[in-house]
């Protein structure tokens, strides 16, 4: 037994025709040695998987029941080991061995059922089938397959059977994968029958997270994602509550009559060019009506308003008017924030909604605020008595003095990673290496409550827009809804097959968007909990976010230096922005979504076009577009592109010609399709774009302008409400010249004592 | 053993893996384990490296959740935190690890150099003084659009991010008055500006570590530093009255008895003028007489031969001035090689006075050569044969020699040479005197050179 198992294994099998095998098996059977026969069949199988080229014509006797004893559970346990082991598997290969699970599953079931093995089939169904939610409506066929009539009549089941599931895989996935695959017989079997693997050179960045529409049946159809992105959403501002409304137009008018009256005091019978609060206010309702797919208020309960909300209203309207309108040809004004003595410890900075104070997280566990104003920061006095407040002079005095220059938040136990304010600036909330979030006062600096809930790293958290409500996104591979009022998620949003690295709030509360180290984005419904948008096209982990004020456009940036604008009504890529150098730490668009800012670690903050498109056409999917940018870079010669095919070819064939020498490996990797050449030139030419934002003359024409700071790396882009951009970033430096600023703040220091010294002198004299 | 099988042809397909199996065989032996089996190793060693990429993609994570692109100890002290295992001490502190290679056997070793140190004297040593605290400043980086030059930010021309000389941060921007506009550590100088100038405390500092520096006469790499902040800093303009001021004072103190200071002084005013977003125009008369001053003093600095250094590096700045500013200042140049010329053309002048003339006019260009120098230099051949054999003399003529050349280029080369060698030697002779024209024809020889000379 041993040793005739050995046998596939053998780098050089004796070829055994399959002729001969039924041969014996016939003179077996007639013989009645069953149980040899049973063996040989066994063992019969297992050699023909070692078979480069294993052909069936007919495809009712692809499954034979009695074509190996397989136990019932064995098919749900090696789906799930495979799953668990590709789930386990680094992030560079993770979004390539994924996709070999989704045909895997199928045919399992398939196979289940042709079986007859109904109740195992469906319990398998159930439990795996939220793995493969963009293939959604293929489920929704295969669910209704119960009888092994329904594989033969079912188009969907015959088509899965008849022809190859292709997969797109680089040679160190495909290692990964033959080697999960080598304990599991029935997972390769599967493998070897069903699943075309093509080869693909490694990329800079790795990973498939360019594009799922190269995976699938060859000439067919696969436009799951892209149905899947149909789902409807609902973009649309969340409508203002009518009384809220009334008393914000009720207070306008006031001020607008303040201010009719001030301007006639003041400038004698002259009148000044005087823009109503009101009329603004009314403006902005009105362009809200506009739109269509407003939700449903109801589906986002929010607590009622207070005074403290229409005061802020009045101030965002009041900002509306003195607001600088910014295109490209009136590009911003930025005011840069820089940190100095940080020696790299500083994570994350966070700019209030009204730019009055500055929060920096930082990996010593602490959080620190400035006030942005060169103010004090006076915080409540510890023992204060609420029944004694009764004025706001009373809150005054209660309020320490004179205050400090900046208040150290303390309770965290590991780097702090994420901050937010909230939009009344009343609380921030922070997130921490130590799984926790925290929620703080800005009144008292200190903390109010502790929220304990994921298991590993928090890596970003962010504000809802009405406040109340915050998210915090993971490496436990979640993102989390809570409120300040519970201490447990209200929301976990799973579905990421790696870290939630970033996430942030679509401006009508409705919706959040995640970015994660799987490459791809998600965007889900906070009150139902699901997925509706996954958007990929990013080369490499999503490093930021950003979601226009409109709230129909995404901007994200990864660590593949690149920056996607996305539709989020379609879910269809937008264009790509190259030009950084480094990891995009920040994005942000201006008020009226005409610029964006990115900050990034190569020291830059840049400023980009949002209205303007590539010349070519934009309708491709993904890789189309790719393909047309590496034209419109270099235009190509067609014998160039021909000899690139030639090369795509040789290499891959020369990869398939040093599997074929490992008999022990036997996955099929075809490449005499021509879909294959067809495929693989685009590949390599894709590539070669991805590489490109290396040099610097790669920097796509909507780039405005590129500032670069003083060895700064850029930790924060943030517009207020009057178009101003705030710029935060991180001074570093080398060591010399850490000795010599050292050494200056010493003299400056050593002179200021001087000079005190010289003054309290004098004075003694004085006295 | 079907599957180590499996596994180790796939390993031998994968040669270039990160760990052979000997390094796992050897940490085996370490911990004394010595008859580790082929296979077994190979597994392990796949095992390893494949736990070693997963830790660093955490490892990563943190660093880029922490906005660094810099892998530290303690981003991976932290992936080892998440996926539980104990964290390496020892590792976090050091800001930068120097790994040291050592070959053994044909081997290489990494290790990183770690100092020892005596545990007693750790804790009988004072504690270390605290960090300073993080602090913020701001500054406008972008103005609608428009980068404003401000020391703040890098200078527009090395844009796109990729500054990489080392440069000064001036850190705060709080603007303090100083009375009389005084610059504190020149007390010798009296300023009395009709205007009261507004200094910062930050800018005076950076003069005062500029002047401090290139006085001192160690210390190259601050040096290097500083003559490239002054290059490139934007920032740099309320400061020049200063420097022109300081310049010309210490040339003035140090020409007789320390050329080092002069040269580094001279090296301080090409920094100054390579600056382009200073405007030294109005400062060229305060400045001028001192570098002439370098070319053409008698006597530089105390050691013998140093001065010719001097004298060269001079006679180049003034060069890159004419060059610079003559367009603006019509007067400049005529002035310049007036002084030149008299003294080049002065039998009394030592010969050191004419080596610098001569560096000088070679600098200024043909034009000056073909006016000024060529026709004086049959004169000027018999000033040298009075001081015959003497290594200054020799100098002179062999900076002479050298800069003629320079004229090629001012004759049409397709106009052939229709005289013999003899008339051509005659006429040269004619031209700058018999102790050059030897000189000329035998180290430059070149026909064009010749006739350019003598047409001139």
């Amino acid at each position: 037994m041993d040793s005739s198992s050995n046998q596939p294994v053998n780098p050089t099998p004796t070829p055994t025709p399959i002729v001969d095998e039924k041969a014996v098996m016939q003179y077996l059977s007639q013989m009645g040695f069953k149980q040899t026969e049973s063996m040989f069949r066994q063992e019969a199988s297992r050699s023909q998987l070692s078979n480069e080229h294993f052909h069936t014509s007919d495809v009712s006797t692809m499954y034979p029941s009695n074509y190996r004893l397989i136990k019932p559970e064995e098919y749900k346990q090696s789906y799930s080991n495979l799953r668990n082991m590709i789930e386990q598997s680094l992030d560079k290969f993770k979004g390539e061995l994924h996709s070999v699970l989704y045909p895997i599953f199928v045919h399992e079931y398939l196979e289940m059922i042709t079986k007859d093995l109904n109740e195992y089939a469906s319990d398998f169904f159930n439990t795996y089938q939220s793995d493969h939610i963009i293939h959604e409506k293929e489920l929704k066929t295969l669910r209704v397959i119960t009888h092994p009539h329904h594989v033969n009549e079912n188009e969907l089941a015959q088509k899965f059977r008849s022809k190859k599931f292709t997969v797109k895989m680089s040679q160190t996935s495909l290692d990964i994968l033959l080697d999960l695959l080598q304990s599991n017989s029935l997972l390769l079997r599967i493998v070897n029958q069903n699943i075309k693997i093509d080869k693909i050179e490694v990329r800079q960045g790795g990973g498939l997270g360019a594009s799922h529409t190269d995976i699938g049946f060859p000439g067919f159809d696969t436009e799951e994602l892209e149905e899947f992105n149909k789902q409807e959403v609902q973009l649309g501002p969340l409508p203002i509550e009518p009384s809220f409304r009334d008393e914000i137009e009720k207070k306008l008018s006031e001020e607008d009559r303040k201010m009719i009256e001030a301007a006639e005091s003041q400038a004698n019978g002259i009148s000044k060019p005087f823009t109503s609060l009101q009329q603004e206010f009314n403006e902005k309702i009105r362009r809200e009506q506009q739109n269509s797919d407003v939700p449903d208020r109801a589906s986002i309960p929010l607590p009622s308003y207070k005074g403290a909300d229409v005061h802020s209203q009045i101030e965002i309207i009041k900002d509306m008017t003195q607001r600088i309108e910014l295109g490209p040809s009136s590009l911003p004004s930025i005011c840069f924030y820089n940190f100095h003595n940080t020696h790299d410890s500083l994570n994350c900075i966070s700019i209030s909604e009204d730019s009055s104070l500055i929060a920096g997280g930082f990996s010593d566990s602490y959080v620190k605020i400035w006030s942005l104003k060169d103010e004090k920061l006076r915080g409540l006095k510890s023992q204060i008595k609420p029944s004694e407040i009764n004025s706001v002079y009373d809150l005054e005095n209660a309020r320490e003095n004179p205050g400090s220059d900046y208040k150290k938040l303390l309770g965290h136990s590991g780097p702090v990673f994420g901050l937010s304010f909230s939009p009344d600036n009343k609380y921030l909330v922070s997130c921490s290496a130590d799984s926790t979030a925290r929620l703080w006062s800005t009144d008292t600096y200190t903390n109010l409550v502790c929220f304990k809930g994921h298991n590993s790293p928090v890596w970003d958290v962010e504000f809802s827009p009405m406040g109340f409500y915050f998210v915090t996104a993971g490496h436990d591979r979640t993102a989390r809804i809570w409120s300040c009022d519970h201490i447990f998620p209200l929301r976990i949003f799973v579905g990421h097959m790696s870290d939630v690295d970033c996430v942030k709030f679509h401006p009508n509360t409705k919706y959040i968007v995640t970015g994660s180290s799987d490459k791809s984005i998600r965007m889900w419904d906070i009150q139902r909990g699901s997925c509706f948008r996954i958007l990929s096209g990013h080369t490499g982990s999503i490093c930021c976010l950003a979601i226009s004020s409109d709230g129909r456009l995404l901007a994200s940036g990864g660590d593949d230096e690149m920056i996607i604008l996305w539709d989020l009504g379609t879910g269809k890529l937008i264009k790509k922005m190259t030009g950084h150098t480094d990891f995009i730490n920040s994005l942000a668009f201006s008020k009226e979504d005409s610029l964006l800012v990115s900050g990034s670690a190569d020291n830059t903050v840049r400023i980009w076009d949002v209205k303007k498109s590539y010349s070519n056409d934009l309708l491709n999917d993904g890789w189309g577009k790719v393909q047309s940018l590496s034209i419109s870079n270099k235009p190509k010669t067609p014998t160039a592109t021909t000899a690139a095919t030639a090369t795509a070819i040789t290499a891959a064939t020369t990869t398939t010609t040093a599997t074929t020498n490992e008999a022990a490996t036997n996955v099929t990797t075809t490449l005499e399709n021509e879909n294959a050449n067809l495929v693989n030139p685009s590949m390599s030419s894709s590539s070669s774009t991805i590489k490109q934002p290396k040099s610097k003359s790669s920097a796509s024409s909507d780039l405005l302008k590129t500032l670069p700071t003083k060895k700064s790396p850029v930790y924060k882009i943030h517009f207020n409400g009057r178009n101003i951009c705030l710029a935060a970033g991180s001074f570093t430096s080398s060591e010399e010249e850490k000795l010599y600023y050292e050494q200056m703040i010493k003299q400056m220091n050593k002179q200021k004592e001087n000079k005190k010294q010289q003054d309290n002198d004098e004075e003694t004299e004085k006295s | 053993m079907r599957i180590l099988k499996k596994v180790s042809s796939f390993l031998s397909r994968n040669m270039d893996r990160l760990f052979p199996k000997e390094t796992i065989k050897n940490t085996a032996e370490s911990i004394g384990i010595t008859n580790l089996k082929d296979n077994v190793a190979a597994t392990l060693a796949l095992d390893v490296e494949y736990r070693i990429h997963e830790i660093i993609q955490e490892a990563n994570k943190f660093m880029r959740h922490s906005k660094r692109t810099k892998l530290t100890g303690e981003d991976i002290n932290n992936a080892l935190h998440v996926r539980n295992v104990d964290p390496l001490y020892g590792f976090t502190l050091n800001d930068n690890s120097k790994f040291q290679r050592v070959t053994t056997n044909q081997h290489d070793l990494f290790y990183v150099d770690d100092d020892e140190y005596e545990f007693e004297n750790l804790i009988d040593s004072t504690m270390p003084k605290l960090p300073t605290e993080v602090t913020f400043t701001a500054h406008w980086l972008a103005v609608e659009g428009v980068q404003p030059a401000i020391p703040h930010n890098p200078p527009p021309l090395l844009s796109e991010g990729i500054v990489t000389e080392t440069r000064k941060k001036v850190p705060t921007n709080t603007i303090v008055q100083v009375p009389n506009g005084v610059v504190t550590g020149t007390p010798e100088i009296e300023v009395k500006p009709l205007v009261q100038h507004i200094l910062s405390k930050e800018l005076q500092l950076f003069y005062e570590k500029v002047i401090n520096t290139m006085q001192s006469e160690d210390d190259s790499r601050l040096r290097v530093s500083v003559l490239n902040s002054l290059e490139h800093d934007t920032g740099l303009a309320q400061l020049l009255p200063y420097f022109i001021r300081f310049i010309c004072e210490k040339i003035g103190q140090n020409i007789k008895k320390n050329s080092i200071i002069v040269n580094s002084m001279l090296n301080m005013t090409d920094s100054l003028i390579n600056n382009n977003s200073l405007f030294p125009e109005p400062y060229l008369h305060q400045l001028m007489p001192a570098i002439l001053t370098c070319v053409v003093r008698k006597k530089i600095g105390v050691d013998f031969d140093k001065h010719w250094e001097t004298r060269e590096l001079a006679a180049h700045i003034l060069a890159k001035i004419c060059d610079r500013f003559g367009a603006s200042y019509n007067t400049l140049q005529p002035r310049i090689t007036r002084t030149l010329l008299s003294a080049f053309t002065d039998p009394s002048k030592s010969l050191s006075t004419h080596y610098g003339c001569i560096v000088a006019m070679g600098a200024l260009g043909r034009e000056v050569i073909r006016s000024i120098l060529v026709p004086n230099l049959k004169t000027y051949s018999e000033i040298l044969s009075l001081h015959k054999n003497s290594p200054e003399a020799l100098r002179c003529y062999n900076a002479i020699v050298d800069i003629l050349p320079k004229l090629k280029e001012t004759i049409d080369p397709s106009v052939n040479n229709q005289m013999r060698d003899e008339d051509l030697r005659q006429k040269l002779v004619d031209k700058i005197g018999e102790y050059f024209a030897k000189g000329v024809m035998s180290q430059i020889g070149d026909e064009q050179v010749i006739m350019a000379i003598i047409n001139c």
